[in-house]
């Protein structure tokens, strides 16, 4: 019950005992009362005239640190004795320390600042409005209002920087890009040997070649560099995921995606994403920074999901895919996804799966808890499902599969780039014609 | 200050409620009163909460109760308004807990006080000479006082009914 109320229900209580009874002595109880309500309903505030500013210094934050929300109301009305500014804060957002209240009193013309931190997970936060209750001092009369003060906070996974990916897709497109194009033109990279036509630069010409053969001279071609379509597939299907406490592996593949995404589109391919789950979410292809926000609001929008429908990865909608592109798959690689990369090959793509190891995952987490009795069977089934996940990538591998198999405490850039020397995918052949 | 100013209410209303009933030779209820006024300045600096406010019931009680028993009018008038005065700055103590955080906190203990003090002294201003007023009041203008309060409490029905209206709205929002 709030202060008013009970003021209110004591003075018309003793009022009407007072009558009832026909005391003057306990009618005079409610003197006090109604002097104590007067003061309330004379000074109290009559009409609200603020205007609230939200300020975000930053609006875009790292996962883990802290968002400082700034809130400035000016009273371009009468003198408030007391105001309560208080924050709507959006679902989700845990309060670093202070709350997001803020008891000041307002003279015309004042202007009060309120400032707190709060700490988020990945995803996008919009604020909309501040409620104001402003009373006088002994709280009797109050006036509530809600103003509007929308802004966006937007909680951002870490994505570390990667070194240039190496792909190699069946078709590229005709602008000039990093990616190895399997055709002859300028480039840096050997791609072959062919007979001198008028025109060629001297540079070009391989002297040692044309030695061997008399009165023909010979000209190294290069393999010309162009960008290409890459599809990024996260799985966000539940079964993919492993969560302990604080920790979730499909947070770390979210991390690669954005990490992938940014290293293509920096390079200036064109990128689609698909987050494959209930619902799978499809960023049509596309170039530079503005896609590179599109596909990133996508990403912190991303949440693992009962896939229903969608279970099993083979009803990934591959029609949607650009032709011969290179799909790069962020999939912890389960029993039953191998037979959808049969299908891609079948279609022509080119496919590149980063792994994030679910067993290793699951079982550094598990060895760290408080389990010994069971530690040891533990590492026993773990053992079992390491060799299953080590026979299921050699079967890939063999198909022409690209695996990078990423233990999530090493860095991915580290994990990609280490699996991509072991493996290499391109080999340069040397064409050469017969001299008649 | 604000807490300190509060226990002195507090021991101003159970000494004057508690004289009251002693010069009304009910000591047993005196000391009932003197124990609760204790229990309320205990679970003051406990941070109790909730107390301040069942107190100032009980407080409002012993003061009503003891006119009947023609207790001393001046005291009990003295500790009504002390329990009147501490249930206040115990709801202001609350209001400042709610709100975090706090701007120009010192001005508002200050103004509040001021506010409280003007309270007090015209309610006792007023107590005096309600004091030597005698008023005889007929059957007629006791029933027409009586619907006036009816219609004050319906007042107080629609003020709750548009306190609770509000908090819908804001939860709406």
């Amino acid at each position: 019950m709030n202060r008013p109320v009970i003021i209110e229900s004591v003075f018309y209580f003793l009022l009407l005992l007072g009558l009832m009874t026909r005391n003057g002595d306990v009618l005079a109880l409610t003197i006090p009362f109604a002097v104590y309500l007067g003061a309330g309903i004379f000074y109290g505030p009559k009409e609200l005239r603020l205007k609230v500013t939200r300020i975000l210094p930053e609006n875009r934050v790292a996962v883990g640190r802290q968002a400082v929300i700034r809130i400035n109301l000016t009273n371009s009305g009468d003198d408030l004795e007391e105001v309560l500014v208080e924050d709507m804060c959006p679902k989700g957002l845990d309060l670093a320390g202070k709350t997001p209240n803020l008891l000041t009193l307002l003279p015309a013309g004042g202007k009060a600042e309120l400032e707190y931190s709060v700490k988020g997970t990945r995803g996008s936060f919009s604020f909309k409005g501040v409620r104001i209750i402003a009373s006088d001092h002994l709280g009797i009369v109050r006036q509530r209002m809600v103003l509007s003060a929308p802004k966006e906070l937007v909680f951002l996974p870490e994505i570390p920087k990667l070194q240039r990916v190496n792909i190699r897709p069946r078709q590229t497109h005709g602008y000039a890009g990093p990616i190895l194009s399997r055709q002859a033109g300028s480039g840096l990279d050997f791609f072959g040997v062919r007979e001198y036509q008028s025109g060629d630069p001297r540079n070009r010409i391989n002297w040692k070649l044309s030695e061997r053969h008399i009165r023909r001279i010979y000209t190294n071609d290069f393999e010309k560099e162009r960008i290409a379509d890459i599809v990024l597939i996260l799985d966000a299907r539940m079964s993919s995921e492993i969560r302990f406490s604080d920790e979730s592996l499909f947070e770390y593949a979210i991390r690669a995606t954005a990490s992938l995404a940014d290293g293509f589109l920096t390079d200036g391919n064109r990128v689609g994403l698909l987050i494959y789950g209930f619902d799978p979410k499809w960023t049509f292809p596309g170039y530079g920074r503005l896609h590179k926000k599109r596909i990133e609001k996508a990403l912190l929008q991303a949440k693992t999901e009962e896939a229903g429908l969608f279970e099993h990865m083979d009803r990934l909608p591959i029609r949607r895919f650009p032709a011969r592109s290179q799909v790069v798959m962020i999939n912890p690689l389960l029993r039953d996804d191998t037979s959808i990369f049969t299908r891609l090959k079948k279609y022509g793509f080119e496919i590149l799966v980063i792994s994030p190891d679910p067993i290793d995952f699951e079982k550094k987490m598990i060895t760290s808890s408080d389990n010994p009795g069971i530690l040891k069977d533990i590492q026993v089934a773990a053992r079992i499902a390491e060799l299953e996940r080590e026979l299921r990538i050699k079967k890939l591998r063999k198909m022409g599969i690209r695996i990078v198999n990423w233990q999530i405490d090493t860095s991915l850039d580290r994990a990609i780039h280490s699996t991509m020397g072991r493996f290499p995918h391109t080999s340069h052949h040397v064409r050469l014609e017969s001299s008649s | 200050m604000m807490r300190n100013l509060q226990s002195v209410f507090i021991g101003l209303t159970t000494v004057a409620v508690g004289l009251a009933y002693v010069t009304g030779h009910l000591e047993n209820v005196a000391l009932v009163v003197v124990l609760l006024g204790v229990f309320w300045i205990t679970g003051h600096y406990k941070g109790w909460n909730w107390l301040g406010s069942m107190m100032f019931f009980v407080f409002v009680g012993f003061c009503t109760v003891g006119l009947y028993f023609n207790l001393s009018r001046e005291w009990l008038f003295v500790g009504l308004i002390g329990a009147l005065s501490a249930f206040d700055m115990n709801r202001f103590e609350q209001r400042k807990t709610m709100a975090g955080m706090i701007k120009r906190g010192h001005d508002m203990e200050k103004r509040h006080l001021f506010r409280l003090v003007a309270v007090i002294f015209v309610s006792l201003v007023l107590g005096i000479i309600t004091a030597s007023v005698k008023i005889k009041i007929e059957f007629g203008a006791v029933l027409t006082l009586g619907l006036l309060a009816v219609l004050c409490l319906n007042r107080v029905t629609v003020y709750l009914k548009r306190e609770n209206k509000d908090l819908r709205d804001f939860i709406e929002i």
